[in-house]
């Protein structure tokens, strides 16, 4: 009896140790999560069905990590009253494939539905949902399509899309890294796990160049960062093998992780084959060993040359290749010298770009498909004079036999700007349409031009059989837009424009005049400063290389970011700063506003009103009159990003990202980088907490900066006051007419003195 | 300074007493030294403005207030126009419109080229090629016209000893016997000391090449043509000279005949330009109060009609087409100490000649070649605005373009061969002035590129001018309303309004290859005399007009293209619109153009000129009577005869050789009478008109009648000051176009009605 207790407990002391990865690979457990159908949706509405026949797509990712098992889609729609009670039909289709029909029922417009989708119907990548609806009002042929009770709502919010799915083992190769990566399903959580406790600058540029990896290719999916030393972890033997190959605390591995250091710094972590092959700048990428669905990537080298190599080529794989677990970089050739290198969508004032040279392609709208949008990124710093033109230079096609209010509707950033009739009864093709758009109706940073087709029959009514299949337009890719020449001024600090362009810490790609100072050693400091500079990557699409990240005295940059908890020891470099955190800390407070009635000399007011087109008064220039305060508590559970003119350098800005010793940084930065909370950022002092809550203040100066030219400053000038201009230039002529005749005379006085006129003409 | 140290040089020169001179020079040296400063730091003042101007011109203002700019620059340009005082506001004028001018281009170059397309791109650099050289020329222009010299004759010292000998040439080649007569009498009749006088004919009809030649038709020509001018020169007193072979054409004449003469000063003259009989008087003066003046040019006033003014019927209502030059651009040019010789009709300083080697003949324009040269060496040179000789102009439009494409090609010979960019010692200001001159005959590429931009466009589609319809209105509209006004400021006296267009347009197409002939081998052009005297029997199509049907044709289709989009491309409507209106106004001027092309007859050898003078003819009707003198008024005389009206009637046999036609002249201290017969009657509203013809019993009564034709300089002023009149830019614009479309169309009418009856004729 004893030895079957030894022997049952000795079974139980292996079965708890032997790896749980392997049980759980074997047990395949599904995991289910739920998303609103408004989560896979570019706009935040209802989904609406119009008319005989409306229909509307959504389509939702499958990431590659994971096997779908099944899917259940619940649908609350509200639909008309007044539709006809047996010809109502919603109709759910995935991927082409009917996968559920609901009768529309006039009596209970109200409608819970569900619907659960096999397996076989879904598919890894992007999955297409579509909603069509069949809906009449009679029984009769005889009925207007587009009647306006013929409708179905379906809820965005309250409909969901749950999906059940069991983790496929990572596939060890370094190709994969793009799909593991982005596993599309919710946020994404990484961990950069270092061998010495050590911190080092080294060490921060790494980690920056990682994060930049990962935050490039999860693009708009959140991240979340943290930063750990390793725990050195003995596996247990199991049959005379070690039953783990890294020697890391499996308690440390939730997430996917990336371990970076020199070989000497990790290899008591890995595993001697590992070691062996880091023979220069090393990326390898492994299973973990108690978690086969996660991986762990070795980013290594001899020294901390090669490491560093390692992470920019981490960062810089973009595509799949190489195709193997490990590889060494012998190189990379940056071939950055060129000043004509620039972003991806990034325009260069004064050119000209065919849409196709920013990412649109040859688009063709119908009655269901109607939008198509072109991206592009104007520089940061970009001034426009008033009457700069953006020419829009469309080849544009459309169908015949469409109703004459059919059009194309263009809208800048949301909001109508031009419209495109398409009136010709027996269609056109518009080889070089051309609208002109104000260039100051353009936006820094990115910028979107939609295209809104609303094509409308031309037969209507009733007892009218409609085909729409006449209702078709298409914008060519070989379209044009034409960029005037512009100058290149910012106010600062305006954290407005940061949100939008990342300047000034970021200009086309480069932070060459930034440096990223940690105000502390914390792995949570750590992590938000990566974050942070990821955040700045997604600006430019591309990695930043010339990153400076110092835990010491700040370097010779223009802009300075301080990142961290500020303490008793760092509170000299917020001298200058709107607020300062300390013993004891000053804030800004909202209090009045400094109202200054505009001054407008006699000329400048008889211009605008009698000859100005836009012959609105001018308004009081208002400005905040805060109040500072001093007081013994700090920001608490708030963080504080703040902005303000650089005390050490012209035209310099310092950032500052704090929180309190005792709060998550990383926290309150992956709060403040989600969209709802990152559009909203302006003024120069914005303050936040983990429930999404802000406010934001304007506090202290500004000032301008970028080109110097007096040409740029003149036409900023007479921009404000064209009347001086024509003042001027009248003077000028004037003066010039006087001197040209003087001289003239004196020529005359000098070579013909002796010369009698018929006329005398002097 | 350099004015100023010559004016010391002369005082130097002249003062009686040196010491007290000592004390004038150092004051005079102050004074110039203080005017150069002052010349200076005006000098240095304006370039700063030009540069603020310029820096303000090149900056963007939105569009309401670059549309006041035009506005109110506009505005000021058509008030000035109203002031009758030039000088400052004639300044203030040219300086408004060269900023909108330069507006413009600042424009054009930053904001309306871009690439669209290969082929666009090609048109849009093409039409901006042409407009540059448009808005250079126009800045050239403005240079040389900005304050035009009208000087006066200077006066002839009472001393006639001191008045220099003079030379007068009359270079001919195969110009018809009987004109060139009429030149060599009134070169004779020249009011001048006789002994300081001598007349030359320098025949290159008539050289031993020529009456040696091979082909015997040639040589029979030749014979006879010197013997007759032989036996003319030596009845009239003149000179006759030849050479041995025909050298360097014109210029090689004239240097043949620089051996045999020995005067101080030459006049030169072409065979067909009479001399008034106050040319040398007029002239000289200048010579003796300035001994660096090496010429004074006088203006080419002619008689007859150019092709178009025949054919449009446009002479003597409006100036002449060489009133422009001789009548403001040569003033212009004459402030800039840079008006230069023109061939003929000028006196040159014999010693001034000598230091560059004659007259210079490398191209075929060696009058201006000549100028540039010795303006280059430091000589200065006059113009007189007297018409002081009366020419004859082409006939034909195929002599026309013969004399164009000469100065064309001689110019351009020039601008290659003698740039004055290049030439040392000139000013900058002559600099300027020949350039001006030289490149004007680049036109036909950019008149040429002007008339096919719009059918690019039309046809095509090519975007060769990138504007928006608000940019179009901004800046190019206010630009083109300155170009005219511009134009119609400076010249409106000498030029009306799309004349220079229609002429150029008509020279466009065939200068182009000359031009380009010379681009491509400066060397290659020869010398070819213009053909004058021809008469034309009746009224025909030119033989030119050929390549002006396939311009109307591809003018008109793109036209018709341009109605066709305008209704079928509805956004592009405001584009459209434009450029139909620019390829109808091209249209237009074609029309114009081809108008001019329908060759009117002409049977009259001998131009009529206009006058009216009262005299007498004075008749007999039986040899015994009493001469009868009936009062009439004479409305048109020629070498042949004369139109008069009276009220009287002529008695009903008058006898033959006893009819004489007797003017009063020298203020009507003293009568002239000029044999002449009676060779019609009309009686029209109760009025009596005689024609009549001349008869010449000899050399002496020739004389006086060419002295009564071609001698009076008054009577071509008061010709000249009758079409002077400018009759606004609106009035003269609708005249040109009603005038275009008429005569186009008749045109078009004749060359239909002929090529149907050609294909009747085939049929039958």
């Amino acid at each position: 009896m004893p030895k079957i207790i030894h022997l049952a407990f000795c079974f139980l002391c292996v079965f708890a140790l032997v790896p749980p990865a392997l049980s759980k690979e074997e047990a395949k457990p599904v995991l289910n999560k739920i998303w609103p159908l408004n989560h896979f949706m570019i706009n935040n509405e209802p989904i609406m069905l119009k008319n005989v026949s409306g229909s509307y797509a959504v389509s939702f990712p499958i990431s590659d990590r994971v096997e779908p098992e099944s899917a259940e889609l619940t649908l609350l729609l509200n639909n008309s009253n007044l539709l006809h009670e047996r010809r109502g039909q919603l109709v759910v289709l995935l991927n082409g494939y009917v996968v559920g029909q609901i009768k529309l029922d006039p009596v209970n417009t109200e409608t819970q539905a569900k619907f659960t989708i096999a397996k076989e119907y879904l598919k890894n990548g992007y999955n297409q949902l579509t909603f069509k609806a069949a809906q009449h009002y009679t029984d009769s042929q005889c009925e207007d399509w587009s009647s306006p009770e013929l409708w179905t709502r379906i809820d965005s919010v309250k409909s969901t899309l749950a999906l059940s799915y069991s983790f496929k083992p990572v596939e060890e190769s370094l190709a994969r890294l793009n799909s593991l990566i982005n596993d599309r399903l919710d946020e994404y959580d990484v961990s950069v796990i270092r061998a010495d406790e050590e911190l080092s600058d080294d060490y921060l540029y790494w980690g920056a160049m990682l994060a930049q990896g990962v935050k490039l290719r999860l693009k708009y999916v959140p991240l979340t960062l943290n930063e750990q030393i390793a725990k050195p972890y003995q596996w247990p033997e199991l049959e005379g093998k070690k039953a783990g190959r890294f020697n890391i605390d499996p308690a440390q591995l939730k997430n996917d992780a990336i371990l970076i250091g020199s070989k000497d710094q990790i290899n008591k972590l890995i595993p001697d084959e590992i070691t062996q092959a880091i023979k220069g700048p090393y990326l390898g990428i492994f299973r973990q060993d108690n978690n086969p669905h996660r991986f762990v990537l070795i980013v290594s080298g001899t020294d901390s040359q090669q490491v560093k190599m390692a992470a920019q080529a981490f960062a810089l794989l973009n595509m799949p290749l190489p195709d193997d677990v490990q590889t060494v970089v012998k190189d990379i050739n940056f071939n950055l010298t060129d000043a004509a290198v620039f972003n991806h969508q990034a325009i260069v004032p004064g050119s000209a770009y065919q849409f196709s040279q920013l990412g649109f392609v040859n688009k063709s709208f119908d009655a269901n498909d109607t939008d198509a949008k072109l991206e592009f990124r104007l520089p940061a710093d970009m001034y426009s004079t008033e009457e700069a033109i953006v020419s829009v230079n469309l080849d544009l096609a459309y169908g015949a036999a469409m109703r004459k209010d059919s059009v194309i509707n263009i809208s800048l950033n949301g909001l109508f700007n031009h419209a495109v009739q398409l009136k010709e009864q027996s269609g056109a093709h518009y080889g070089n349409y051309r609208i002109d758009i104000p260039l100051r109706s353009f936006q820094t940073g990115m910028n979107y031009l939609t295209f809104k087709a609303v094509l409308t029959p031309s037969e209507t009514g009733k007892c009218t059989f409609i085909q729409t299949g006449n209702l078709i337009a298409s914008i060519y890719q070989d379209s044009t837009i034409t960029f005037p020449e512009t100058g290149h001024v910012a106010s600062l600090p305006d954290l407005k424009l940061f949100e939008r362009t990342g300047f000034p810490l970021i200009k086309n790609g480069s932070a060459e005049q930034t440096v990223f100072k940690l105000l502390d050693r914390s792995s949570d400091s750590v992590a938000s400063s990566w974050h942070f500079i990821a955040k700045l990557a997604s600006f430019t699409d591309t990695p930043v290389f010339d990153i400076h990240i110092t835990l010491g005295d700040t370097m010779e940059q223009q802009n300075r970011v301080l990142i961290g908890k500020p303490t008793k020891e760092t509170l000299g470099v917020f001298d200058a700063a709107p607020v300062r955190l300390g013993q004891l800390n000053q804030f800004p407070y909202r209090y009045k506003e400094k109202q200054q009635a505009p001054e407008e000399p006699l000329w400048e007011w008889m211009y605008r009103v009698l000859l100005s087109e836009n012959a609105k008064p001018l308004v009081t220039k208002i400005e905040p009159e805060n109040v500072s305060m001093a007081h013994t508590t700090g920001l608490g559970r708030n963080f504080l990003f703040m902005s303000y003119p650089s005390p050490n350098a012209d035209n310099g800005v310092v950032f500052a990202l704090l929180s309190e010793p005792e709060h998550s940084l990383s926290d309150g930065l992956t709060e403040l980088l989600s969209p709802g909370l990152w559009n909203q950022m302006q003024g120069n002092v914005f303050i936040w907490d983990k429930q999404g809550n802000f406010d934001w203040l304007k506090e202290g100066n500004t000032f301008v900066t970028g080109e110097s030219s007096p040409r740029l400053a003149m036409s900023m000038h007479f921009s404000k006051h064209p009347w001086q201009w024509l003042a001027l230039v009248l003077v000028m002529l004037l003066l010039a007419a006087r001197l040209i005749h003087q001289l003239l005379s004196k020529y005359k006085k000098t070579t013909h003195r002796q010369v009698q006129e018929d006329e005398d003409t002097d | 300074m350099r004015y100023g140290r010559y004016y010391l040089h002369t005082l130097c020169g002249k003062h009686p007493n040196p010491d007290r001179f000592t004390c004038h020079i150092i004051r005079h040296t102050n004074f110039c030294q203080e005017q150069a400063i002052k010349t200076n730091s005006l000098t240095l003042l304006l370039c700063f403005i030009s540069g603020c101007l310029v820096f303000l011109s090149g900056l963007r203002v939105d569009f309401t207030s670059q549309g006041y700019l035009s506005i109110l620059l506009l505005t000021l340009l058509m008030l000035i126009r109203q002031l009758k005082s030039q000088s400052f506001w004639r300044v203030l004028f040219i300086t408004l419109s060269s900023f909108v001018v330069l507006r413009y281009f600042f424009w054009r170059i930053n904001y309306s080229l871009s690439y669209q397309d290969f082929f666009s791109f090609i048109g849009a650099v093409t039409l901006f090629s042409a407009e540059l050289y448009g808005g250079l020329m126009f800045f050239f222009s403005i240079f040389v016209n900005i304050r035009p010299i009208n000087r006066k004759s200077v006066q002839l010292p009472k001393n006639k000893a001191i008045w220099p000998t003079v030379d007068v040439v009359i270079p001919s080649y195969d110009e018809p016997v009987e004109l060139v007569k009429i030149t060599l009498a009134a070169a004779i009749n020249i009011d001048y000391p006789a002994d300081k006088v001598n007349v030359f004919l320098l025949d290159d009809g008539g050289t031993e090449q020529k009456t040696t030649s091979s082909d015997e038709r040639v040589r029979t020509a030749a014979q006879l043509r010197s013997r007759q001018f032989k036996t003319i020169c030596s009845e009239l007193g003149v000179n006759y000279l030849t050479r041995a072979r025909n050298v360097n054409a014109k210029a090689g004449n004239l240097n043949a005949a620089l051996e045999h003469l020995t005067g101080e000063l030459i006049l030169v003259l072409d065979a067909d330009h009479a001399p008034t009989v106050d040319i040398l008087k007029k002239t000289i003066g200048s010579f003796i109060q300035d001994e660096k003046v090496f010429l004074v040019q006088t203006p080419h006033f002619f008689i007859n009609p150019d092709p178009l003014e025949k054919n449009l019927k446009l002479f003597q209502r409006m100036p002449s087409e060489n009133s422009m030059f001789y009548g403001a651009i040569q003033l212009g040019l004459d402030f800039w100490q840079s008006s230069f010789f023109c061939g003929s009709a000028a006196v040159l300083r014999r010693k001034a000649l000598d230091e560059v080697g004659g007259f210079n003949g490398v191209s075929i324009t060696e009058d201006s070649e000549t100028a540039l040269k010795l303006h280059s060496k430091g000589w200065r040179s006059h113009y007189l605005m007297y018409p002081l000789i009366s020419g004859l102009q082409p006939e034909t439009f195929a002599s026309f373009m013969i004399q164009r494409t000469r100065w064309a090609q001689g110019m351009v010979q020039n601008f290659i061969l003698h740039n004055p960019l290049l030439l040392p010692n000139l000013r900058i200001w002559q600099r300027i002035c020949y350039l001006s001159n030289m490149m004007f005959w680049f036109f036909p590429f950019a008149r040429f590129i002007f008339l096919v931009s719009p059918g690019l466009y039309l046809f095509f589609g090519l975007k060769i001018y990138n504007a928006n319809v608000v940019e179009f209105f901004s800046y190019t509209l206010p630009y083109l309303a300155v170009l005219l006004l511009t134009n119609h400021y400076l010249f409106s006296q000498v030029r009306w309004i799309f004349v220079s267009e229609i002429y150029e347009t008509m020279q466009s197409l065939f200068s182009i290859r000359a031009v380009l002939a010379v681009l491509k081998n400066p060397h290659h052009p020869k010398f070819t005399v213009t053909p004058k005297m021809e008469m034309l029997e009746q009224d025909f199509i030119s033989p030119l007009a050929k390549p002006f049907y396939w311009t109307i044709l591809i003018t008109f289709l793109a036209a018709s293209f341009g109605v066709g989009r305008f209704i079928l491309y509805p956004d592009e409507r405001a584009l459209i619109g434009i450029t139909l209106f620019w390829a109808l106004f091209n249209l237009l001027l074609l029309l114009a153009a081809l108008g001019a092309l329908y060759e009117q007859k002409q049977r009259r050898v001998n131009p009529r000129i206009p006058v009216y003078i009262d005299g007498n003819l004075s008749v007999k009707s039986t040899p015994e009577a009493d001469e009868l003198k009936i009062p009439v008024t004479i409305r048109d005389i020629s070498m042949g005869g004369g139109s008069l009206v009276s009220g009287c009637p002529l008695p009903q046999h008058a006898v033959s050789g006893q009819t004489f036609l007797e003017v009063p002249t020298e203020g009507g201290f003293r009568t002239s009478r000029y044999r002449a017969v009676i060779a019609n009657t009309l009686k029209k509203d109760g009025q009596y008109v005689y024609g009549i013809e001349f008869k010449y019993a000899n050399t002496e009564e020739y004389l006086d009648v060419v002295r009564f034709v071609h001698g009076d300089s008054s009577r071509w002023i008061k010709i000249q000051q009758d079409v002077t009149s400018d009759p606004g830019l609106i009035k003269s614009m609708a005249f040109m176009i009603g005038i275009g479309i008429y005569h186009g169309t008749s045109h078009i009418k004749m060359a239909l009605s002929s090529t149907l009856k050609k294909i009747i004729t085939i049929y039958a």
